[in-house]
């Protein structure tokens, strides 16, 4: 190898358009963009790991609640309905529809949870430096499946959901509602402060 | 202007690692030093892939705009909706907004998602003389655009759940909401496999 592991180290390609960037000196809290094509290389977040970690874990215990309670109730000439996230799924599958019930639960339940279990999983074991072959496992997995969780767009169409049904009949509120719009801000958060480089960089530190 | 193919360099997709593209032994695919992924210049088979994925999604919008999304039976009465019959009947009942949104989420997203994405082959494939920066913009741009769509599968969960009152009200799903389903299955997958330094690669030569 020509490259030292030193120089190899700040040397960064865009993965945008290729272009070898020197990435050395980056501080704290501080962005690198790409001068060719504006992609951002690299962006330095204080405390990512233990910021991670009690995000993932408070959007963990609040997943509960926001998939079972009710989140929200229809009333209509006397009759109630109340509707979860869960049964919404199971309702789609009675019905027939087994390929969109499984896409709405992919991407609304099973990836955000995964996620999640995942950015916990991978924070709690890169902070102490534990299983780092699992560690690998976890990383690659959070890399393919992070872009199927719509829990942002699945907070939309509640919405959505909101508006059209509230002149059909009497509309309440469920605590599901309030959970999962908890749960949504603090999983946007949580992906945000996560680092995967960092997380990469700490495996490779001590591996080598 | 140097860029990682030239240097011998390449990226890994998974862990974002530089390093040499060496392989083992020839007929052999190498791989990542870190993470262990498949390691290439480029995404392989990156244009034909996209092309499948595009080509497949075009086809499957047109099941998804004929047939029906979902069906409305309010007090006996009631008929199918597709994507587009849903939207008049927003713009007809005066909810303007919604129903730009859900136009703008099913229809308006996943076309230029797909024609965006058919441009960009093109002007990598015909070698058309677009501007990288801007053509990189686009990707971008589709690449965030995508997760939007699910937004009416999403509402469509929450309303055949919510509005299940026996004789009263019921709402289901249609054929169309599973093939508009796989349209944004289709076209995310079409945008993942597409590899952005091949917009850049044109220009190469000529900046070395
Ligand atoms: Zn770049
Ligand atoms: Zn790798």
């Amino acid at each position: 190898m020509s490259l030292s592991a030193a120089a190899s180290n700040r040397l960064h390609a865009c993965h945008d358009c290729d272009l070898l960037v020197n990435l050395a000196g980056l501080s704290v809290n501080s962005r690198a963009k790409c001068p060719r094509c504006g992609a951002l290389l690299a962006h330095k977040k204080f405390d990512s790991i233990n910021r991670t970690l009690a995000l993932s874990l408070t959007a963990l215990l609040l997943f509960i609640p926001a998939a079972t309670l009710p989140v929200m109730t229809i009333k209509l000439l006397g009759h109630a309905n109340a509707n979860t996230m869960l049964n919404g799924v199971v309702q789609l599958l009675n019905s027939g529809s087994w390929w969109m019930a499984f896409m709405v639960a992919f991407c609304s339940l099973i990836v955000p949870l995964l996620l999640l279990l995942l950015l916990f999983t991978t924070c709690l074991f890169s902070r102490f430096y534990l299983f780092p072959k699992i560690q690998i496992v976890l990383l690659k997995s959070h890399h393919h499946l992070k872009h199927w969780g719509m829990l942002d767009v699945y907070m939309l169409s509640l919405l959505v959901a909101i508006i059209k049904m509230k002149d059909l009949g009497d509309l309440q509120m469920g605590t599901g509602l309030y959970a999962f719009i908890v749960l949504m801000l603090l999983m946007v958060y949580a992906q945000q402060q996560f680092d995967s480089h960092e997380c990469w960089d700490r495996l490779e530190g001590r591996s080598a | 202007m140097k860029t990682a193919i030239n240097a011998g360099l390449a990226l890994c997709h998974c862990c974002h690692k530089l390093q040499r593209l060496v392989k083992a032994s020839p007929g052999e695919r190498a791989c990542c030093i870190r993470c262990g992924s498949g390691l290439h210049a480029r995404l392989p088979n990156s244009i034909m892939l996209t092309w499948g994925y595009t080509l497949a999604g075009f086809i499957m919008m047109i099941p998804a705009n004929f047939y029906p999304i979902m069906t409305v039976v309010y007090l006996g009465r009631g008929e199918p909706d597709t994507i587009m019959s849903g939207v008049m009947h927003l713009a007809q009942a005066g909810m303007y907004p919604i129903a730009i949104l859900v136009f703008v989420a099913s229809i308006a997203v996943p076309l230029i998602k797909l024609l965006g994405l058919t441009l960009l082959l093109l002007a990598v494939q015909r070698h058309w003389k677009l501007s990288a920066r801007q053509c990189t913009l686009m990707y971008r741009i589709i690449e965030f655009i995508g997760r939007w769509s699910m937004l009416d599968l999403f509402m469509i969960s929450v309303l055949v759940t919510l509005v299940d009152l026996g004789s009263i009200a019921t709402i289901t799903a249609g054929p169309g909401a599973s093939a508009f389903a796989t349209v944004v299955v289709l076209t995310i997958l079409a945008a993942l496999s597409f590899d952005p330094r091949l917009i850049w690669d044109r220009e190469a030569p000529r900046n070395d």
